[in-house]
């Protein structure tokens, strides 16, 4: 019995390592692929790549680039969208798609943020949710051993320092494990979406003879807040809120 | 003889002249006149005078005058001649006011004898101050000479009742048995409260024959007019005016051999002729609907477009067609749903609309510019024309198709528009390309598998909990066996150090000096190891103080003890001591000790 668990494990094993290894070879032909400006030909494997069941920032950044060199904006943007959610302060990403947006049509006044909560999410930004985890994780570990110290240690300056340190790693570690879910949220709430329809005239409510609320164009970044059979409601970045069809529009 | 006869010549005549005694000197107006209306007042003599005064006219504008005129005839009839003068002395009036005014008589002299004319009374009416009466070249010219069967004028409308907004055709004819010379004075209705426009009419009235209680009346079409009710109730055309110039035969008294062959007989007199009142019920149109906009009549709808694809930029012509019987002039332009990315123009319009008989009918058009400014499928959705059919009296929808356009992008070219709307902080980045692909250590992993969140996550967490507690745990275990170690030792401390005392006691029975002090200072030592919890080895004079002084040991007694172990280290090593001095020793260490048993 036991031995058949480990023959099935190791047959996974095998097939994933297999896997993997297809996929590098996928990236390196991709890479060929963009260097010949064979651009469609370059995505089509980097979705084979997506479609196994793997991702990276990079692949999807790479995606994006080719999109772009096809003047497909709104695709390219939703790429280096989801590109920015696994490494949200990469600088190439993040120079690409300022690049990118400056071909949208749309130049949408955001709404003015309170300058804690731009600080604040601009720090969050800093690191993905895996290394706010490692963070929480460790600074958890550090809290630990300077509790332990705490407890033992005879000298009194050790154990008040010992003390104090503590609670600073705890605060960290709560934070940080916020942090983390917040970045995590992110990307698995998909909340987000890129406009792919040239122009959409987004409607006062779930419905085709609905007053027209306002117009959008592709490529912008909208926010999914309800849905109603084929119809989501988004709120732009300026704070207009309208329903549009779900065809009209990518999630991130 | 010649003389004779000429002053007999003379004297006829003369006497002729004078016999003529019978001066008349009479004054002469129109004795009813309208306020503002210009008259006549014409003074005769026939003889000739001098120093003419006139009356003064106090109700009157005195217009022009005095114009005199002489006339002189002579007559011969059968030999027999008669002279005749006329002086006349002519004012033209006008009155000020309505009433009746007498003007006093005028004077004159003649001959050095003074003549008085005749008192007039006038009667002043009201009357229309723009209508002036001139006779021309007649001094009987007088509007009564044409009665009202005569001629008239009189307003048709060919409705009695109608909806607001369908047309009328109000027609403005004139009846005559008399010849007409032509109109001086038009004043067509005002027509309040319609909107009106003319069917053209030709500029010759041409007569018609008809019959009207046994009268034939010739009849002209003055004016013709399309009117669209503009609001509900009862509308009032009012009375108008038109003053015709009639020819009027006349039987002149004066029997002159030249009258006839000169003048025709007619004579030129104007007629003020006054219309009838028309009123005519308007109905309100029902409940309108909202998209209604105005159109009464019959119409038929037509849209068309030039393409149904096309580029972001390029122009697309939506037409329509609007086309029936109606008030076309006054709908409303269609308003199209055109997708808000558009840029429309407003609407070419052509009107080709006759006025007729029948009342407006023809065709409008509208021709729409549409531009699209970006890609995309587009809808236009149906316009919905809604009229008023008169016929039926109910609304009738109307409805163009929907169009659909599919809109291309645009290429290239229209990327200049948005660059417009960069901000001046974005412009450095026009231009540039996009970053290279990024080639080198690509990590893939599988898709949806976060640290966060994972098991491994929490794991790290519990497992990290769990090794603290159990390091804390190992950890407390040994103190507290460390604890009950050092209690025992404490415990023993006293037996131990009571064991070596009797070992010492043992010495100094024996006298055994040296082993004695050894005994005590080891007894001591050991206690105070035990009971301080401190190593043999790291304990010094100096430790025990402090920590006896922490436990709250008098410092008398600890002075004692440090000297007492003074005392043994330096009698271990000398000679001179006695017996007395070991007993002592022993006494006052036993009791040193039991001292501080009983304190800690």
């Amino acid at each position: 019995m036991k031995q058949l668990y480990i023959t099935i494990l190791i047959f996974l094993s095998l097939i994933f390592s297999v896997n993997a290894n297809n996929n590098y070879s996928l990236l390196d032909s991709a890479k060929t692929y963009y260097k010949n400006k064979k651009y469609e030909k370059a995505i089509t494997t980097y979705k084979k790549i997506i479609k196994s069941g793997y991702e990276s920032a990079e692949v999807y950044y790479n995606t994006g680039n080719c999109y772009y060199k096809l003047d497909s904006i709104p695709y390219a943007i939703l790429y280096y969208e989801k590109a920015k959610l696994l490494k949200p302060n990469d600088e190439d990403i993040n120079y690409n798609l300022k690049i990118a947006n400056l071909k949208t049509i749309d130049k949408l006044d955001v709404l003015p943020k309170f300058f804690l909560t731009k600080w604040i999410d601009n720090f969050i930004d800093l690191f993905s949710s895996d290394s706010w985890a490692y963070i929480s994780i460790i600074s958890f570990i550090i809290f630990l051993s300077l509790i332990l110290l705490f407890f033992f240690t005879r000298k009194m300056t050790i154990k008040r320092t010992s003390f104090f340190t503590s609670l600073i790693f705890i605060i960290i570690t709560i934070l940080s494990f916020n942090f983390a879910k917040k970045q995590n949220n992110k990307i698995t709430a998909h909340n987000y979406a890129i406009i792919t329809t040239p122009t959409l005239t987004a409607k006062n409510s779930p419905d085709d003879s609905g007053n027209d609320a306002f117009i959008i164009h592709e490529g912008t970044k909208v926010k999914l807040q309800d849905k109603v059979g084929e119809w989501s409601e988004i709120k732009l970045s300026d704070g207009s809120i309208g329903w549009v069809k779900n065809k009209t529009f990518a999630v991130i | 003889m010649k003389k004779f006869l000429y002053i007999i010549f003379i004297l006829i005549i003369s006497n002729n002249i004078f016999a003529q005694d019978n001066i008349s000197f009479t004054a002469q107006a129109n004795r009813t006149v309208a306020v503002g209306q210009q008259f006549r007042l014409t003074y005769n003599i026939n003889s000739k005078g001098s120093n003419f005064r006139a009356p003064t006219f106090t109700n009157f504008d005195v217009l022009m005058g005095p114009s005199q005129s002489t006339s002189s005839s002579m007559q011969i009839i059968n030999g027999n001649v008669t002279q005749s003068f006329s002086y006349s002395f002519t004012y033209i009036l006008a009155a000020k006011k309505e009433g009746k005014f007498t003007i006093k008589p005028a004077s004159i002299t003649v001959n050095g004898k003074k003549y008085t004319s005749n008192p007039i009374t006038i009667t002043v009416v009201k009357g229309n101050a723009t209508v002036q009466n001139n006779n021309y070249g007649g001094n009987q010219g007088n509007t009564s000479g044409v009665s009202n069967k005569n001629i008239f004028i009189r307003l048709y409308l060919n409705k009695n009742t109608a909806y607001e907004g369908e047309q009328i055709i109000a027609t403005v004819k004139i009846y005559t048995r008399v010849g007409i010379a032509g109109f001086d004075d038009i004043n067509f209705p005002s027509y309040d409260g319609f909107f009106s426009q003319e069917i053209p009419t030709p500029n010759n009235i041409s007569f018609t024959r008809e019959n009207i209680n046994g009268t034939i009346y010739n009849v002209g079409v003055l004016q013709k007019m399309i009117l669209y009710p503009q609001r509900s109730g009862k509308l009032t055309i009012k009375p108008f005016n038109i003053t015709a110039v009639v020819q009027k035969r006349v039987r002149r008294h004066s029997t002159g051999f030249f009258d006839d062959f000169f003048s025709s007989g007619y004579q030129n007199i104007k007629k003020i002729l006054h219309s009838n009142t028309v009123s005519i019920n308007i109905k309100p149109l029902p409940n309108k609907p909202t998209e209604f906009n105005g159109a009464v009549g019959h119409f038929n709808l037509s849209a068309n477009i030039n393409k149904t694809s096309t580029k972001a930029d390029e122009p697309i012509v939506l037409k329509v067609k609007i086309s029936g019987n109606g008030n076309l002039k006054l709908i409303d332009d269609p308003k199209f749903d055109f997708p808000p990315d558009f840029d429309v123009y407003d609407p070419k319009i052509n009107n080709n609309i006759k006025n007729d008989e029948s009342g407006a009918h023809g065709t409008i058009s509208y021709e729409y510019l549409i531009i699209p400014r970006n890609g995309g499928d587009f809808k236009i959705n149906p316009y919905k024309f809604i009229y008023f059919d008169t016929n039926k009296k109910k609304y009738i929808t109307l409805s163009t198709k929907e169009f659909n356009i599919h809109v291309d992008k645009a290429d290239g070219s229209s990327s200049k528009t948005i660059v417009n709307n960069i901000s001046k902080e974005n412009v450095k980045y026009l231009n540039k390309d996009i970053r290279y692909i990024k080639t080198s250590k690509i990590k893939l992993k599988p898709v949806n598998n976060y640290f966060f969140g994972s098991i491994t996550f929490y794991l790290i967490y519990i497992i990290a909990i769990i090794i603290f507690i159990t390091i804390y745990l190992l950890k407390r275990k040994s103190i507290k066996q460390n604890a009950n170690i050092v209690a025992v030792k404490n415990k023993k401390a006293n037996k131990v150090a009571k064991k070596r005392l009797k070992i010492a006691n043992k010495y100094l029975r024996e006298q055994n000096k040296e082993q004695f002090y050894q005994e005590i200072t080891n007894a001591i030592w050991g206690y105070l190891s035990d009971k301080l919890n401190i190593q043999i080895a790291d304990l010094t004079k100096e430790k025990a103080k402090e920590n006896l002084l922490i436990k709250n040991i008098d410092k008398e007694k600890i002075n004692e003890l440090i000297n007492l172990l003074d005392k043994c280290e330096f009698a271990r090593f000398s000679s001179a001591t006695t017996e007395h001095d070991l007993d002592q020793v022993y006494n006052q260490a036993s009791k040193l000790i039991s001292d501080i048993e009983n304190k800690i």
